[in-house]
């Protein structure tokens, strides 16, 4: 145990993470590795000021905590801090016993598993550039305050990605599919993956660029994640609203932000890419509504934030390794589903468009998605494919125009990329949600 | 069997924003290092962070040839050392050069808040085998990241401002952060127009991301390129060169790449005069594809070297940005995100924050709109040309101008 200093407030976050990493280029080997790097990231706060230091050498805490403590200005009364005040203290050992512990299986069996499906790509001709990767990575996270907290807690995905470019010689098109777990999952892809490739080659030969304008538009489960992530997500994360009283004065809780039909969740209980059972500050989390019922319902918080708008924490402090102190962040984000089956949600569609997939997505006040995979709506049907550049919109506006969702709501995971905030790229997080259709888009 | 070492530490102190106040300081002090060995034809790399035992690193590498990842290439050689590591600001002086640069915002841009960092950091690569390679980087360089917003605004963020390099100027910068303020407090229409002068920073990657994308040889030789087959055609505006660049002494960047090759100026013409040279390659797509050598390999530091891009210069014209708008305002992409291309080339993007630039000064803010082309127009027909001057002297960045089509959103 250490030795905090006194009349300060401080924690260590000691990581040990394990990953692998599988990349084949064209079915050759490019890539193979497994490794291991173990990190502390160590905090210490006077009243005032933070000071944080990330080092390799577990030994060096000690001695790290104490020079970190030269340039704080001790306090005698910091435990009265709000910020201090707000730290829950949290002891115990939360080691989820993964289903097939990635640690512990050989690699040559995970190597196997990614090769399994190499000879779908190469039999199509059209796919001109394919790449597959199969990624692990178990974190075991210890975490220490000066307030008492002893906790060791673990996370853990595994996933397989395949990301294709077709052409046809007039034609390019390129996506990726992928699948991610909490565990090592050999199940058979085989037929999810030919789908894909044969939806794919369709695409390649049949799009056309689609007649720029205003559309009604239905979002695929992944898409309406990236959306709510994208679109509402961040605004949610309540850093944005330190110190700045036109933010908390604009986002006060019971604001009227969508339509009625819509509520937003984020949760970090819940399983896949986004899941922890502690953030970074030790704090347990839990399930926040961003958006219940159209109305603003409440925001995610780090310690700082839940302190400054006197609030409850939600277990949203978090940081991308041990390099960064957490800062508020989302885990797993998505839309509640409604009460429309899947084809109800296309039938009140005359002519709009449906967003599959998606590449990337952005969201300031106008939020982007970047579409891979599109269709025009045609009489409540799906259509003919259409490339589509981006399809934007004024975030507040669009949440406004949801009319219609889907009964079930699908969480998708991901072991490549991940969130970016500022510097902390990438972080692992999910999204979903239903069907979602949206009156009216600027489709490019 | 030949071992290669790579090492890769960042050593950096930050000073972190919130409210124009400073919240935070930080230390990060973070080495990693990495062997490869060579041996048959197949490489085995192994890596660690931190202080790490050298041996067991060979030990692991040898070991993971095992894996039979081919890599039959020769060896680089070469020797030379790049140190730009001059004092700019102490760390122990950062923090309060931050506070007073905070102090006169607080007085001059009452009407804003500024949040983010401005780090010191020093960056050391190096890479030696025993083939006599011995090549190291040393750089020391500031980085201030400035996020905006005006006290009224119920937006996250209004805007940002900053600049990376191995210079700083109080007075400089806060000037750049005043003139972008006081723009941004003035909206202006967007002109009467279908087809506007568009100018981006070069240093924004995102308006030549297909570029990029599709000049990689991998892609090129798969067929998965626009620019397949294509080596000798003329593709673009005579006046338009791409280069790859590695050159330390423009950016904060190695001026090797990860095969330990060197490029004669740090320069590899990409598009000559308009003109498909060649795409970029490493050793491997150089050999297997006879294509040039340019260069072109990427990698995490305990990974098998592959074919990637670093870093890009567009050659500038002989004007300034004033000279090539003649006398027409630009709309100046100032900060954009979530745009993309098409695989077809087609390329759109919103833009949260464009600015009316003379080319001598800012104007004022625009509203939000979109610019939309296609990528053998931006860089072809419609491209006009690349500044010579830049727009801040903290900046590198020149100024790309080409015709697009601009709507308000």
């Amino acid at each position: 145990m250490f030795h905090f200093p006194k009349n300060l407030y401080s924690d260590v976050r000691i990581e040990t993470v394990f990953e692998t990493q599988i990349r084949y280029l064209q079915g050759e080997l490019e890539e193979i590795k497994t490794r291991e790097i173990n990190g502390v990231m160590i905090r210490i706060f006077d009243g005032k000021k933070w000071y944080y230091s990330s080092i390799t050498e577990i030994d060096q805490i000690q001695a790290e905590l104490d020079k970190l403590a030269e340039f704080a200005v001790p306090d005698p009364d910091i435990n009265s801090n709000q910020v201090v005040k707000k730290f829950e203290v949290n002891t115990g050992e939360y080691v989820n016993s993964f289903k097939n512990d990635v640690k512990n299986i050989p690699v040559g069996l995970k190597d196997n598993f990614l090769k399994r499906y190499f000879y779908l790509f190469k039999e199509n001709k059209n796919i001109k550039l394919w790449r597959a990767s199969y990624i692990d990575k178990n974190t075991e996270k210890k975490f220490f305050s000066s307030k008492g907290s002893n906790l060791k807690f673990t996370s853990q995905i595994s996933g397989v990605n395949y990301h294709l470019k077709m052409s046809d010689g007039k034609s390019h098109f390129a996506d990726k599919f992928s699948r991610c777990y909490n565990f090592f999952n050999d199940a058979d892809l085989t037929k999810e993956i030919k789908d894909f490739i044969d939806e794919c080659d369709n695409f390649l030969k049949s799009a056309n660029p689609v007649k720029p304008g205003k559309y009604t538009v239905v979002l695929s489960p992944q898409a309406a994640g990236i959306f709510a992530h994208e679109s509402f997500g961040h605004k949610s994360e309540a850093d944005f609203m330190l110190g700045d009283e036109a933010m908390k004065n604009e986002w006060k809780i019971g604001k009227k932000v969508g339509a009625d039909i819509l509520t937003i969740v984020d949760e970090g209980g819940v399983f896949g890419s986004g899941y922890i059972p502690f953030d970074d500050e030790g704090t347990k989390t839990g399930k926040s509504f961003l958006i219940k019922n159209g109305t603003l319902a409440g925001r995610l918080h780090s310690a700082v934030t839940a302190a400054e708008l006197d609030e409850r924490l939600t277990g949203n402090a978090r940081a991308v390794n041990f390099e960064f102190e957490p800062i508020v962040r989302m885990t797993s984000t998505y839309i509640l589903p409604g009460n429309l089956t899947e084809d109800e949600v296309f039938a009140g569609v005359k002519e709009g468009v449906f967003i599959k997939s998606v590449i990337h997505g952005s969201g300031l006040s106008t939020f982007t998605l970047a579409p891979a995979l599109a269709y025009m709506i045609r009489d409540g049907k799906i259509s003919e494919p259409v490339n589509i550049s981006v399809a934007t919109g004024n975030v507040f506006e669009t949440l406004g125009e949801i009319d219609g969702l889907s009964d079930k709501c699908e969480i998708i995971s991901m072991s490549e990329g991940g969130c970016g905030k500022g510097e902390q790229w990438p972080l692992g997080v999910s999204f979903g949600g239903p069907y979602v259709r949206v009156k009216k888009l600027n489709i490019q | 069997m030949n071992i290669e070492k790579i090492k890769r530490q960042i050593k950096q102190t930050s000073v972190n924003i919130v409210s124009t106040k400073i919240d935070s300081i930080s230390r990060k002090d973070i080495s990693r290092n990495a062997l490869r060995v060579y041996s048959g034809g197949f490489i085995g790399v192994a890596g660690a962070v931190g202080n790490c035992d050298f041996s067991k690193l060979e030990k692991n590498a040898a070991a993971n040839l095992d894996y039979k990842i081919s890599y039959p290439y020769e060896l680089s050689s070469c020797r030379k050392q790049v140190n730009l590591t001059d004092e700019i600001i102490s760390e122990s002086d950062l923090a309060d050069e931050v506070d007073e640069l905070l102090g006169i915002l607080r007085k001059e841009r009452s009407d804003f808040l500024f949040s983010n960092n401005v780090k010191i950091c020093q960056y050391l690569e190096e890479m030696s085998n025993d083939r006599g390679l011995d090549l190291s980087y040393r750089v020391r360089y500031i980085e201030a990241g400035l996020i905006f917003k005006h006290k009224s605004s119920v937006n996250i963020l209004d805007g940002a401002v900053g600049f990376q390099g191995r210079k700083y100027n109080r007075k400089s910068f806060v000037n750049f952060i005043n003139e972008i303020c006081t723009a941004y407090n003035n909206p202006v229409k967007l002109p009467d127009s279908k087809l506007h002068k568009v100018a981006f920073m070069s240093d924004d990657g995102q308006f030549l991301s297909k570029l990029v994308n599709d000049l990689n040889g991998r892609a090129y030789v798969n067929g998965a390129s626009l620019f397949s087959d294509k080596i000798g055609h003329k593709l673009f505006n005579e006046k338009f060169t791409f280069y790859q660049s590695n050159d330390p002494y423009e950016k904060i960047t190695s001026f090797f790449d990860d095969e330990g090759v060197i490029n004669e100026d740090y320069l590899y013409p990409l598009i000559k005069d308009g003109v498909l040279k060649t795409p970029y390659t490493d050793k491997k797509y150089s050999s297997l594809y006879k294509l040039e050598h340019t260069a072109s390999a990427c990698c995490d530091y305990d990974s098998v070297p592959k074919i990637g891009f670093s870093g890009y210069k567009i050659q500038e014209s002989s004007n300034t940005l004033k000279e090539l708008l003649n006398g027409e305002p630009a709309v100046l992409v100032w900060m954009a995100s979530g745009g993309d291309y098409t695989e077809n080339g087609d390329f759109a993007m919103p833009v949260q924050l464009a600015f009316l630039h003379d080319g001598e000064k800012f104007i004022g803010r625009l509203p939000q709109i979109q610019v939309s082309s296609n990528i053998f127009k931006m860089f072809g027909c419609d491209y006009i040309g690349t500044s010579s001057d830049n727009i801040f002297d903290l900046l590198n960045d020149k100024m790309v101008v080409c015709r697009m089509d601009v709507s308000q959103i």
